[in-house]
């Protein structure tokens, strides 16, 4: 599951990548946006899952929403480059949270009272 | 293992000494599953109890239900001039007044709730046919549904009033919290106890970190308040809320400041926090409401 | 002749140290500032919450006081680990890992090193 999430974050993150490589390239911009849009959409579903399994763990952290909200709104205006850093920084958040849920599960008790 | 030693320098028979290794290993397993056994809620609370007299050894364990007050004199005289025209009053009137207005079946909380509603010391507790942690807040919206009415919003306004009237009603009852020799009960508590054990959040925080180590230290000007009674006075009537709120708000408003999400008032793991913290404070009053900075 | 260069030889890298070194001086001055204010604000690194410091206000007592930084910490790389990431030295410290949990971004971290090596 974990592996899967991780796999498909990246395999998006370098299809958005080429895609941009390809736009700066070819330079057309109406479709060349289309393209651009079309690897956010797959990056923000990938946060998006990130975050969710990060809350199942109860480890979310409270701006990981809203960033991936205003990462929404940013692509819906076109600002692309804005929306997939908003998008990275939310994945980067959950991924943090995740990592953050391991070393507490071994790390929690040496606070308890004896 | 030195008898061991000896022995083998003596030269005798390996299966002889296999054996006395069985005995000695069976020994070790028992005391060991003795003790696991035995380090439960119990002696939990012993520690944890014991953690903050030690730390804060002028004051009276009793005394702890106040809060930061307990531990800071200063603050302590002004929130004493503050007790004595309460700002939580409005609540218990407003609570009373929704205690006695019957319902539309004509039914009232009273036909749920035994004793004037002077019940705070029966919660929370395991239910275990529903295997599931209930709490006050809880209990008193699964009245009003059974009763054809809406369910209150749990942060705040006509809950804590209600809760505010209830714990007023019942003011010196014991916290004597029951954990069940139950495994599912068992299991509820040390989530409600890794919970707050555990750091959560982008600053890396766990309950614990502010309300046990932290407790006494300086964030900014404002003292960190122990722990051991936390539960007690609940609902509170907060200056900075400019209102009451109940303990669940104020659960989340702890899990926001250190940037994590917050849960649902009254969500299971928030029912479970409740539980293990509540639990923690066996053999102290409940004193709510309450009124803090 | 050979004096001549021998002299050249000597004076150009001194001069051009001097320039070096010179827009370095610029470059600390604005980090230090920028520093202090990222170390002061309650949005960014609020280190006052914790920590002593310097001129700030309200200073919370969680943290040792951050005072003669340079003489504790003469390898700067030291001071900077404490900022990002205080878990590598105590998994139990209660003090945010500013760099780790992207609190501060790494510029940020950078200039706040600088200011605290003034103190
Ligand atoms: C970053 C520090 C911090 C953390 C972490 C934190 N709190 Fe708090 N908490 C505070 C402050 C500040 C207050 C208000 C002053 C006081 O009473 O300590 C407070 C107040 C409270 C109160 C009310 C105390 C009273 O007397 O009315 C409770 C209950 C509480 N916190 C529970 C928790 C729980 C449960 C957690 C973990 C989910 C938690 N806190 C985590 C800082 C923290
Ligand atoms: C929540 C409290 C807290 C905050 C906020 C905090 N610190 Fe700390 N800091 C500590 C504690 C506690 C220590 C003691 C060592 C440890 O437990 O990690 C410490 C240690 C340090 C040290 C090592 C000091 C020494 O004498 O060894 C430095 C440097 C430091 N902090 C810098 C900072 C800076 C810079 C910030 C703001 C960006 C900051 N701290 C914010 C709690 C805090």
């Amino acid at each position: 599951m974990f592996k899967k999430v991780k796999t498909t974050a990246v395999a998006s993150l370098v299809a958005t990548i080429m895609t941009l490589g390809l736009m700066s390239y070819a330079n057309v911009g109406i479709v060349s946006n289309a393209i651009a849009s079309d690897g956010f959409e797959s990056s923000w579903a990938a946060a998006d899952e990130q975050r969710k399994m990060a809350a199942k763990l109860g480890f979310e952290w409270r701006d990981t929403k809203k960033l991936l909200k205003k990462a929404k709104a940013a692509n819906e205006s076109g600002e692309n480059e804005k929306a997939m850093k908003l998008v990275a920084k939310a994945h980067e958040q959950s991924n943090d949270a995740i990592a953050q849920q391991e070393r507490e599960s071994s790390a929690w008790q040496s606070r308890v009272p004896k | 293992m030195i008898f061991l030693k000896i022995r083998l320098t003596e030269g005798p028979n390996e299966s002889e000494i296999m054996k006395k290794l069985i005995v000695v290993i069976t020994a070790t397993i028992t005391a060991f599953s003795w003790i696991s056994l035995h380090a439960g809620p119990d002696s939990d609370q012993a520690a944890f109890e014991k953690y903050f007299t030690s730390k804060f050894p002028d004051t009276p364990v009793s005394d702890f239900i106040n809060g930061v007050y307990s531990i800071d004199k200063p603050s302590r005289e002004q929130w004493e001039e503050i007790e004595e025209f309460p700002p939580y009053e409005l609540a218990i009137d407003s609570g009373k007044a929704a205690w006695n207005k019957p319902f539309a079946n004509s039914k009232t909380y009273a036909d749920c709730f035994e004793n004037e509603g002077a019940v705070r010391g029966n919660y929370p507790y395991w239910d275990a046919d529903r295997k599931e942690v209930v709490t006050l807040e809880l209990a008193i919206n699964e009245c009003r549904v059974a009763n054809g009415e809406e369910p209150l919003k749990y942060n705040k306004g006509k809950m804590a009033d209600i809760s505010a009237y209830m714990s007023y009603q019942s003011r010196g009852q014991k916290i004597n919290v029951v954990i069940p020799d139950d495994p599912d009960a068992m299991a509820a508590y040390e989530r409600g106890k890794e919970f707050y054990y555990s750091k959560r959040g982008q600053l890396n925080f766990s309950c614990f970190d502010c309300h046990g180590s932290g407790s006494g230290n300086l964030v900014r000007a404002d003292k960190l308040s122990p722990a051991l009674g936390h539960t007690s006075h609940f609902p509170v009537y907060r200056s900075k809320w400019g209102g009451m709120g109940t303990l669940h708000r104020r659960f989340g408003g702890c899990n926001k400041q250190v940037r994590a999400a917050a849960f649902k008032p009254q969500s299971q793991i928030y029912r479970e926090l409740e539980l293990f913290l509540t639990y923690m404070s066996n053999g102290l009053d409940f004193n709510g409401p309450g009124a803090r900075k | 002749m050979l004096r001549k260069t021998a002299v050249i030889a000597f004076l150009t890298p001194l001069l051009l140290l001097g320039s070096v070194s010179g827009s370095l001086a610029i470059a600390d001055e604005a980090a230090i500032t920028k520093g202090k204010k990222v170390a002061f604000d309650r949005k960014k690194g609020n280190c006052l919450a914790c920590h002593m410091i310097d001129d700030g206000t309200l200073p919370g007592n969680q943290g040792p006081p951050l005072v003669a930084m340079k003489a504790r910490f003469p390898d700067k790389e030291v001071l900077k680990a404490q900022i990002y990431n205080p878990l590598e030295k105590n998994p139990n410290s209660i003090m945010p890992p500013f760099g780790l949990h992207n609190i501060l971004s790494d510029g940020e971290i950078d200039a706040i090193t600088e200011y605290l090596l003034t103190l």
